[in-house]
């Protein structure tokens, strides 16, 4: 029996190591294929250096690029293009498109791992510390100048200067950005009208008197982001408030760390934050994301909203929107500082570890130039775009200078760029834990767990603990 | 008396109706989201009878990346099926018939294999699968899913197993049955119906995962949990998009829950015993 048992056991076990070589053989043909395509770069570089010096378009034919970012009106406005890019230079780009938080995960893995898997990525302004101290990417900046760039398509200084320096690290451009964003005030003008109220409000106690005047049990006054999940949560929209106050998240940023976020002028910021949404938001605000706050507004359940002005594009889309004649554009409101507005800005980088460097900055130059960027707004909703002579392009005006009698929203948004705060989040590797324990502090506010001084107290106290586990603190 | 139990009777209704409402209600909601317009979606007060549209449908079936994914679900989560019952069948088969330490020990490992968070493989296995080219292949997910699927199995069926009466074992030995025959002449008949319940359950697993699918796999092999982020997009969700793919994810499952619901109740109860 107990030899029988034996040989059964064998017999089992042979056929399991069978089953699986025969499925290891007939799966995908991934893993050989990406070592080909590494195999056909290598023979294309090779080839591409001997046609470098006359700047031949398709000299980096038939050379496969791999994109990661996350799906916006960008990305989607980018691949209707793409034909023609990769007719004109038989290159082919694969986008891969997650959503913002796992294809940020996955972009950072890849990149710490050096797979070399993902040419292009996208990055966010506030990752720029990150990606430039771990030399997660080359500077797109080494590529100026060389035979390879075509001056007329790069053209640097038609980039938005607050974008560019955005992607800077150690002075040097890294990447180059495609999305410019800001925060702006929307606001109803036939609910304004109803109310007697001639104008958006200049500061932020004009703001809650206004919002104590208008709000019903109906449409509720405002509504703004209230819950904390990432950064592009509630410090986001409480970020205009803090700024405006004056108030600061560091003694001196990047020199002295030791956090400020509970100095009158923070406390300040965020009674008034509290004030509009205990009384004057809709219910369950201390929940709202940044869509729930696009769609009280694109339903018609809410008389203002402070929050991004690319989102216009939304709020505005005729497919979506009950609304859309009846806005009015403005400035956030000033606090004791003035006006301040958010401020991010999203690019393109080569990785680091790319194979095909050459090919990849070739596409980025495309992608980012004026011309892509002006088809990419006309054809869909991106209005963030990141050059001025788009910005200045009368097809762009005529389609995004939604003015109903309030204004104009392109000027509006201008205005809101002209006094966006450029580190609106300190830009640095420690944010993320930072900007998190910011977050929970503005809904312990929020929903009344904690008055907003015990809850900037409580939280500066904790932010001292991580700056110094982080190393950015005695 | 009497009357007391009847409104316990109908107190226990209550909470009865109330929790399957609570349970169905989300998904009567995906349901009706997905077949609303966006406008129609937020209107608040929430409509219920609105004229639906199958545009989210045919919108999901003509993104060329998603019905990539549904054949690489289908793919990767039958096949690590059926590799994890190929593996766990007879590895319960042993188990049974070990005795005192040589039992406890693979079980114990085995369970403890399991109860690791997934976390913890993640990130060795992102830096093996780099090494070996496994990345964005459908046998490295399938390797992986094994490890869940195969303890899976194994504890279930293994009370199963140990209600089959040695009797009956012993009994095709001396009728000079092999070992091999025994496995497959009488155990796996006996305990088919667990095996059923457990492969279903790992199905259900393997077609539902993100995590992993999300780190190991990318443009070719791309699962169907991680094609729905791809509809969250920046500046807004495609909540019909999302909704409708949720509702194509659901279906196998909820059919498969249905056959379950029989067999996982025979299945963990059903001996062999016929006296």
């Amino acid at each position: 029996m107990k030899y029988r048992r034996l040989s059964s056991l064998k017999a089992i076990v042979a056929f399991l190591v069978f089953t699986l070589l025969i499925s290891a053989c007939s799966s995908p043909a991934s893993a050989p294929a990406s070592s080909d395509a590494a195999g056909d770069t290598a023979s294309d570089a090779a080839s591409g250096d001997a046609a470098a010096s006359g700047g031949d378009a398709r000299q980096f034919e038939g050379t496969e690029l791999n994109l990661l970012y996350f799906a916006m009106t960008y990305t989607d406005g980018l691949q209707q293009l793409l034909p023609e890019f990769e007719e004109e230079t038989g290159i082919k780009v694969n986008f891969e498109l997650l959503d913002e938080q796992a294809s940020v995960q996955k972009t950072q893995l890849e990149l710490a791992s050096g797979t070399g898997n993902y040419d292009i990525v996208g990055i966010q302004s506030g990752n720029m510390p990150l990606y430039g101290q771990n030399g997660w990417v080359t500077p797109v900046e080494n590529f100026y100048g060389t035979p390879l760039s075509d001056p007329d398509a790069l053209n640097p200084d038609d980039f938005i200067g607050s974008t560019m320096d955005a992607l800077k690290y150690d002075g040097v451009q890294q990447c180059l950005p495609m999305f410019a964003a800001t925060t702006i005030l929307y606001y109803r003008l036939d609910i304004f009208e109803e109310f007697g109220i001639d104008g958006p409000p200049a500061t932020y106690d004009d703001l809650i008197e206004i919002a104590s005047q208008i709000d019903t049990d109906a449409i509720p006054a405002i509504a703004l982001r209230g819950s904390p999940p990432s950064p592009a949560g509630n410090v986001w929209s409480f970020g205009t408030f803090f700024h405006g106050e004056g108030a600061q998240y560091f003694a001196d940023f990047p020199n002295d760390m030791t956090p400020t976020v509970n100095s009158p002028e923070a406390i300040t910021a965020l009674e008034n934050f509290v004030e509009l949404l205990q009384n004057y938001a809709p219910d369950g605000v201390a929940s709202y994301v940044f869509n729930d706050v696009v769609t009280a507004m694109q339903q018609g359940n809410v008389a203002m909203v402070i929050d991004g002005a690319p989102l216009a594009g939304r709020i505005l889309n005729p497919d979506e929107s009950k609304v859309i004649d009846k806005l009015g554009f403005a400035v956030v409101p000033a606090g004791a500082a003035g006006q301040k507005a958010a401020f991010v800005a999203h690019g393109l980088c080569i990785a680091a570890d790319s194979p095909n460097q050459e090919a990849a900055y070739k596409f980025l130059e495309w992608a980012t130039s004026a011309e892509t960027m002006r088809q990419v707004a006309l054809a869909s909703n991106h209005l963030a775009v990141t050059r001025d002579s788009v910005w200045e392009d009368p097809d762009f005006i005529a389609k995004y200078d939604f003015d109903y009698g309030g204004g104009s929203f392109l000027t509006a948004y201008q205005d809101s760029l002209a006094v966006a705060v450029p580190d609106y989040f300190p830009p640095f590797a420690g944010w993320e834990l930072i900007g998190q324990r910011m977050g929970q502090a503005v809904q312990e506010a929020e929903i009344g767990e904690k008055t907003p001084e015990e809850a900037l107290n409580d939280a500066n106290e904790d932010m001292i603990r991580i700056l110094q586990d982080e190393g950015y603190l005695q | 008396m009497v009357q007391r139990s009847k409104w316990i009777t109908v107190l226990l209704y209550l909470i009865g109706i109330g929790y399957g409402v609570s349970i169905i209600l989300p998904l009567a909601w995906v349901v009706m989201l997905s077949l609303k317009t966006q406008l129609d979606a937020f209107a608040y007060p929430p409509l219920f009878i609105f004229k639906p549209t199958f545009e989210h449908y045919a919108a999901i079936f003509h993104d060329d990346v998603f019905v990539l994914a549904i054949r690489n679900s289908l793919i990767i989560a039958l096949s690590s099926v059926f590799l994890s019952l190929l593996l766990a069948v007879p590895a319960t088969f042993a188990i049974a018939n070990l005795t005192g330490r040589r039992r406890r020990l693979p079980l114990l490992t085995i369970l403890l294999i399991r109860m690791a968070p997934g976390m913890i493989y993640l990130l060795p296995y992102f830096a093996i699968y780099n090494r070996l080219k496994l990345l964005d292949t459908h046998i490295g997910l399938i390797i992986i899913y094994l490890i869940f699927n195969v303890p899976l199995i194994i504890w279930m069926l293994l009370p199963v197993w140990n209600s089959i009466p040695r009797e009956l074992e012993e009994a095709a030995v001396i009728d000079g049955a092999t070992l091999w025959q025994v496995l497959v002449r009488v155990d796996i008949p006996l305990v088919r119906i667990g095996i059923i319940a457990s492969g279903i359950l790992a199905f259900i697993f393997s077609w539902n995962e993100f995590l992993f699918a999300l780190v190991v796999t990318r443009r070719e092999t791309i699962t169907l949990p991680v094609a729905i982020v791809r509809y969250m997009a920046y500046e807004g969700t495609e909540w019909g998009k999302i909704s409708a793919a949720a509702v194509f994810i659901m279906v196998p499952v909820v059919i498969f829950g249905f056959l379950i619901r029989r067999y996982m109740i025979s299945g963990l109860s059903a001996g062999a015993v016929k006296g």
